[in-house]
C-alpha cells in the first residue's frame, strides 16, 4: 500500500467533508449545542420547577375542630403551608375538590387519647401524582414526627424519667463511597450514551457520502480508472470517515469539558444536578475512549455503506446499523454488567464498559489495554471484509447492491417460473411473524393440536397461497421431482443415524453453551418433550405430528421455496448457509439454534445433490421420527437413554454408515438441476 | 497501442461482448459505433480493467489491465458515459487529485493545469466548484481530467453525448489533436456523423460482435452502400437476420 495514494485520497475526502455543511454541522456544531441545551433543558427547568414547588403556599386540611397546639406551634416556621381545620367535611371531597392539597386525618378523641397516653392514628391523605402534594407530605411527616417527639418528651418529663429512656439507640449513616462514584453512576448511564449517538451520527453521513454517495454519482469509476488499488482507497476513505468521527468525539468530549467547567461557577442549588467532580483525566480518558469508538464504528459503517448503490439505500442498510450501535450501551448499563472476562471483548459492549468505568473512577489499565487491542482487532478485520467487498466488480459499479455480495458471476436475474429470493425471504418472514404469534398461542391451547395446526396452516397453506398467487410453476418452486437414486440412499441412510452424532454434539453443546441451563426457552422445551412424550398420545399420532408434518411443511419452505429461489442465483455454498441458519433461527431457541442449523446444512445438500425435495423430506421424518421414539422409549423403559458417552462400536458403526451416505452424496449427480436451471434461463430470454 | 484479442464478457448467459479482436495504433482515432446496449461500455470498461473478461484478452501498451492493472491506468486517460465530477471541488482541484493519483509531482502538475486551462478554455471556471458548472463546462472539465496525467491512450465512452453542437465540436478537435500528438484514442459513439468527422478507423458493433471496420471508405464498399449511416443500418439488419 503505498501511504501518499492514500493521503492524496484522505485530503481529497477531507475537503469535501468539509466543504458540506450538514457534516459540519454534525461533527462540530451539534456537540458544542447539544450538552449545554441538555443542561439548561434538564437541570434549569427542574430546578425552576422545584424551586416554584417549593414555594407555593399549599393549603391543608385537618379533620378536627381546631388545629391541635403543639402542631400550631410547629407549622408558624413553615410559611409554605396553611392548616386549616376541616370540621366535620368530607375529606376526600376537599382533596378532589382542590380545596387542600393533604388532609391530616386524626381520630375525633384525639385529645382524649393524648392526655391518656394512648397512641394516635394519624393518616395523610393526598394525591401522588400532584407534585405539591408530594412535597407537603414530606413536609408534614416531618412535622408529625417532630410533634410526637414533643409529645414523648413531655410524658418523660412529667414522671421525671429520663429522655434516653424512649431512644436507647441512634443509628447514624455514612457512605465510604467517593463522590465521583455516586455522581459518576448517574452520568454514567446518560453520558455514553450520548457518546456512543454522537460519535456514530458523526461517521454516519460521511461514511454513506464516500462509499454510496460516491457511487451514485458517478465518480467512483472515474476514481477507479486511476491506478489505485482497493485497499489503499478503503484505506484513504476510512481515515477520512474516521477523522470526522474523531473530531465528533473531540467535539463532544470538549463541549462536556466546557460545560462541566461551567458548573463549577454556577450556583449550588443548579450545580448540584450535574457535579460529578470529573477531571481533567477522566475528560482525556473519555475523549480517548470516545476516538476508539469512532475508529471501529466507523470501519463498520462505511463497510455496510460500500454495499449500498444509493444514498437512499445506504441509508436504509444503516439505521438497523446505528441501533446496531446503540445496543450494547444500553446493555452496559443493566445491573451487575461488569468489565470482566469476555465481556472485555465484546465489540462496543466493552467500550461502553469502559467508557462508564472512567465515569466511575474504577478503571484500570488492564481493562484499558483489553479494550483497545480487541477494538484496534475488529477495526481491522472489518476493514479487510471492506477491501474484499470492494473488489467485487458489481458492487463497485454500483449494479446489484447488497445482493452482490452473494451473487455468482454468469447467474440470470429474472425467472418467472421460480420466486426471486427477496419474495421468498418476504414469505418466509410472514411466516416467522404467524409462528411466533398464532403460532404460541394455538400450542398454548392445545400442545399437540398446535403444532399440527402450525405445521399444516401456518406454514404448508402460506407456502402453497404464494406458489397461487405468484402464478408459479409448483414443481419447480418446490423441486418436486424424482429424486437422483444415490442420494436418496444417502437420505435414507443420514436420516437413520445423524440423530446420534447430533444427540453427541447437543451434550457437547449442553456443557459448553453459553446459554445458561435454566434458561426458560430451554425449561420450556423440556417441559414440552416431557407433556409430548407422555403417555397420553398414541405413538402413530406423535410421529404423525412431530416427523410427518414438519418434514412435509418445513421441507417446502426451506428446501421448497426459499432454497429454489436462491439457486442458480448464488453460489452452493452461500445457498446451503443461508438456508440452514434461517432453518435454525426459525425454530426460536438459542440453545437449539447450532444443531438445527447442522440438520438445515445435511437437509440443503440432501436437496441440493438429489435434484429433489423428497430426500430432504425423507431425511426430515426418520430424523425427527427417530428422536420422537428414542424420547417416548426413554420415559417408559428404565436404563435405555439417548448416548451420553459414545460406546465404540457404537460409534464405529454409526461412523461407517455416515460414510458410505456421503461417498453416495458425493457420487449423486446434481447435473439435472444445472441442466434444469440453464434450461430455463434460456427460456426466459427466448421469451 | 490498444489491442483486444477475443475479448469477451457475459452476465449470466446474456454475451454483452462476443469475441471482440481489435487494435487502435498511436496517433489514431479510432469509434465503436453501435446503438445503445450493443456493448460498447462493456468493451471500454473491460479496456481499463474496470471489469473481467469472461474470456479473452485486452492490452495497452502491451500490458494487460487483469496483470499490470498499475500500468495500464496509468497509460489510460478514460472518460465515462456520466461527467462523473466531485461537485464540492474546483476543477483545478479535480485535476491536481487525479494527476497526482497517477505519481505525478507537484510542480508539473501546476503547469500542465495552467497549459491545460488555457487550451480547453477552463480558466474562467477553474476555482469555481464543480457542482455550479453548466453541462458544457462539466464535460470540458471532465475531458481536462483524462488528460490530466497527460496518458499516452485516450479512451472515451460517448464523449459528446450530453453537449450541445458547440461544445461537441470543441471536444472533437481536441480529440483529433491528441492523436496527432500521438495518442491512441478509442473512443464509442452512436452518432454517425460525429464518428465520420473524427475517427480514423470505425468498428461497427452491435450484440457484442464486431460486424466490420476500417475506414468511412471501406466500410461503405463492404456493405455496398452510399453514406456511412446507410451501411451502419445494412451491416445491423444483415446481423439481425442471420
Amino acid at each position: 500500500m503505498r501511504w501518499w495514494v492514500v493521503k492524496t485520497l484522505l485530503f481529497k475526502e477531507l475537503l469535501e467533508v468539509v466543504r458540506d455543511r450538514r457534516s459540519l454541522f454534525l461533527m462540530i456544531f451539534l456537540p458544542l449545542l447539544m450538552y449545554p441545551m441538555l443542561f439548561l433543558v434538564t437541570s434549569q427547568v427542574a430546578v425552576n420547577q422545584i424551586q416554584k414547588i417549593e414555594a407555593e403556599l399549599a393549603p391543608v386540611g385537618i379533620t378536627a375542630e381546631a388545629v391541635p397546639e403543639g402542631l400550631s406551634e410547629r407549622l408558624t416556621a413553615e410559611d409554605n403551608i396553611d392548616l386549616k381545620a376541616l370540621g366535620d367535611a368530607d375529606p376526600k371531597k376537599a382533596l378532589t375538590g382542590d380545596h387542600v392539597k393533604l388532609v391530616v386525618v386524626v381520630p375525633a378523641d384525639y385529645e382524649q387519647r393524648l392526655a391518656g397516653d394512648g397512641t394516635l392514628d394519624v393518616n395523610l391523605l393526598y394525591d401522588q401524582t400532584d407534585m405539591t402534594a408530594l412535597r407537603v407530605r414530606g413536609q408534614m411527616r416531618d412535622l408529625l414526627r417532630k410533634w410526637g417527639k414533643d409529645i414523648v418528651k413531655a410524658r418523660l418529663a412529667g414522671r421525671e424519667l429520663p429522655l434516653t429512656l424512649a431512644q436507647p439507640l441512634t443509628v447514624k449513616t455514612e457512605s465510604i463511597a467517593p463522590p465521583k462514584k455516586v455522581g459518576g453512576h448517574l452520568l454514567g448511564q446518560i453520558v455514553p450514551l450520548l457518546i456512543v449517538m454522537m460519535v456514530v451520527l458523526g461517521a454516519f453521513y460521511p461514511a454513506i457520502e464516500v462509499t454510496a454517495g460516491e457511487k451514485e454519482r458517478g465518480t467512483l469509476q472515474t476514481l477507479l480508472t486511476a491506478p489505485v488499488a482497493p485497499l489503499e482507497i478503503i484505506s484513504g476513505k476510512f481515515l477520512s470517515v474516521f477523522f470526522v468521527a474523531a473530531i465528533t468525539a473531540t467535539a463532544n468530549i470538549a463541549s462536556l469539558g466546557l460545560l462541566f467547567g461551567m458548573v463549577k461557577l454556577m450556583p449550588d442549588g443548579m450545580a448540584a444536578s450535574i457535579d460529578l467532580g470529573i477531571t481533567a483525566t477522566t475528560l482525556l480518558l473519555m475523549g480517548f475512549i470516545a476516538v476508539l469508538i469512532g475508529l471501529m464504528f466507523s470501519a463498520l459503517m462505511m463497510t455496510v455503506a460500500v454495499l449500498a448503490r444509493t444514498f437512499k439505500e445506504a441509508q436504509a442498510y444503516m439505521t438497523p446499523v446505528y441501533l446496531l450501535c446503540v445496543l450494547p450501551v444500553i446493555f452496559a448499563q443493566l445491573p451487575g454488567m461488569q468489565l470482566v472476562g469476555l465481556l472485555q471483548l465484546v465489540p462496543g459492549l466493552n467500550q461502553a464498559l469502559l467508557l462508564r468505568e472512567v465515569l466511575e473512577g474504577t478503571v484500570n489499565t488492564q481493562h484499558i489495554f483489553a479494550v483497545v487491542v480487541s477494538s484496534l482487532i475488529y477495526t481491522f478485520g472489518t476493514l479487510l471484509i471492506a477491501a474484499r467487498i470492494f473488489e467485487r466488480e458489481a458492487i463497485l459499479l454500483g449494479e446489484a447492491g447488497v445482493m452482490g455480495l452473494f451473487r455468482s458471476d454468469g447467474t440470470a436475474r429474472a425467472r418467472a417460473l421460480i420466486p426471486r429470493p427477496s419474495e421468498a425471504l418476504a414469505l418466509a418472514a410472514i411466516v416467522f411473524l404467524l409462528l411466533f404469534y398464532a403460532g404460541s398461542v394455538a400450542q398454548a391451547w392445545h400442545l399437540l393440536g398446535g403444532l399440527a395446526f402450525t405445521q399444516w396452516v401456518l406454514i404448508a397453506v402460506p407456502v402453497v397461497v404464494f406458489i397461487r398467487v405468484k402464478k408459479l410453476d409448483a414443481a419447480q418452486t418446490l423441486g418436486l421431482r424424482r429424486p437422483e437414486s444415490k442420494a436418496t440412499v444417502a437420505a435414507l441412510l443420514l436420516g437413520c443415524t445423524c440423530w446420534y452424532p447430533l444427540m453427541l454434539l447437543a451434550g457437547w453443546w449442553e456443557s459448553h453453551s453459553p446459554v445458561d441451563p435454566d434458561d426458560p426457552s430451554r425449561r420450556m422445551m423440556e417441559e414440552l418433550m416431557q407433556q409430548l412424550m407422555g403417555e397420553s398420545s398414541p405413538i402413530w399420532l406423535l410421529l404423525l405430528v412431530i416427523a410427518a408434518s414438519p418434514a412435509v411443511c418445513e421441507e417446502l419452505l426451506f428446501r421448497g421455496v426459499l432454497m429454489r429461489s436462491m439457486v442458480g442465483r448464488f453460489r452452493t455454498r452461500t445457498v446451503v448457509i443461508w438456508t440452514a441458519l434461517l432453518f435454525g433461527a426459525f425454530h426460536m431457541s438459542a440453545a437449539r439454534f447450532i444443531p438445527t442449523s447442522l440438520l438445515g446444512i445435511v437437509l440443503a445438500l440432501l436437496a441440493l445433490r438429489s435434484g429433489s425435495i423428497l430426500p430432504a423430506m425423507l431425511f426430515h421424518f426418520l430424523h425427527n421420527g427417530i428422536s420422537v421414539l428414542l424420547a417416548r422409549l426413554e420415559i417408559r423403559v428404565d436404563g435405555i437413554t439417548v448416548p451420553g458417552n459414545p460406546d465404540p462400536f457404537q460409534a464405529v458403526g454409526v461412523a461407517l454408515v455416515l460414510a458410505v451416505a456421503i461417498a453416495l452424496l458425493v457420487a449423486s449427480r446434481p447435473d439435472r438441476i444445472a441442466n434444469l436451471q440453464s434450461r430455463l434461463t434460456q427460456d426466459e430470454f427466448d421469451g | 497501442m490498444i489491442r483486444l484479442e477475443e475479448l469477451t464478457r457475459d452476465y449470466g448467459d446474456l454475451r454483452a461482448v462476443d469475441r471482440l479482436n481489435l487494435t487502435v495504433e498511436a496517433g489514431e482515432v479510432y469509434g465503436l459505433l453501435g446503438p445503445n446496449g450493443a456493448g460498447k461500455t462493456t468493451t471500454l470498461r473491460m479496456l481499463a480493467g474496470l471489469l473481467t473478461p469472461s474470456f479473452g484478452t485486452a492490452s495497452v501498451g502491451g500490458a494487460s489491465p487483469i496483470d499490470e492493472p498499475m500500468v495500464v491506468k496509468t497509460r489510460l486517460g478514460y472518460l465515462t458515459g456520466d461527467t462523473a465530477l466531485y461537485g464540492r471541488l474546483t476543477p483545478r482541484e479535480t485535476l491536481r487529485f487525479f494527476a497526482r493519483l497517477n505519481g505525478r509531482e507537484a510542480d508539473w502538475i501546476e503547469a500542465r493545469i495552467e497549459a491545460m486551462a488555457e487550451e480547453l478554455g477552463l480558466t474562467e471556471f477553474l476555482d469555481k466548484r464543480c457542482e455550479k458548472l453548466s453541462s458544457g463546462q462539466k464535460q470540458r472539465t471532465a475531458i481536462a481530467r483524462a488528460l490530466a496525467h497527460d496518458p499516452a491512450v485516450l479512451v472515451l465512452d460517448e464523449p459528446t453525448a450530453t453537449l450541445d453542437v458547440v461544445s461537441a465540436q470543441f471536444i472533437l478537435d481536441r480529440l483529433t489533436r491528441e492523436a496527432a500528438d500521438g495518442k491512441a484514442v478509442l473512443l464509442s459513439t452512436h452518432h454517425m456523423a460525429e464518428a465520420e468527422l473524427v475517427c480514423d478507423r470505425i468498428g461497427v458493433i452491435h450484440r457484442g460482435r464486431l460486424l466490420a471496420e476500417g475506414t468511412v471508405a471501406q466500410l461503405c464498399e463492404h456493405a455496398g452502400a452510399q453514406s456511412l449511416t446507410q451501411a451502419f443500418l445494412t451491416l445491423v439488419n444483415q446481423e439481425e437476420a442471420a
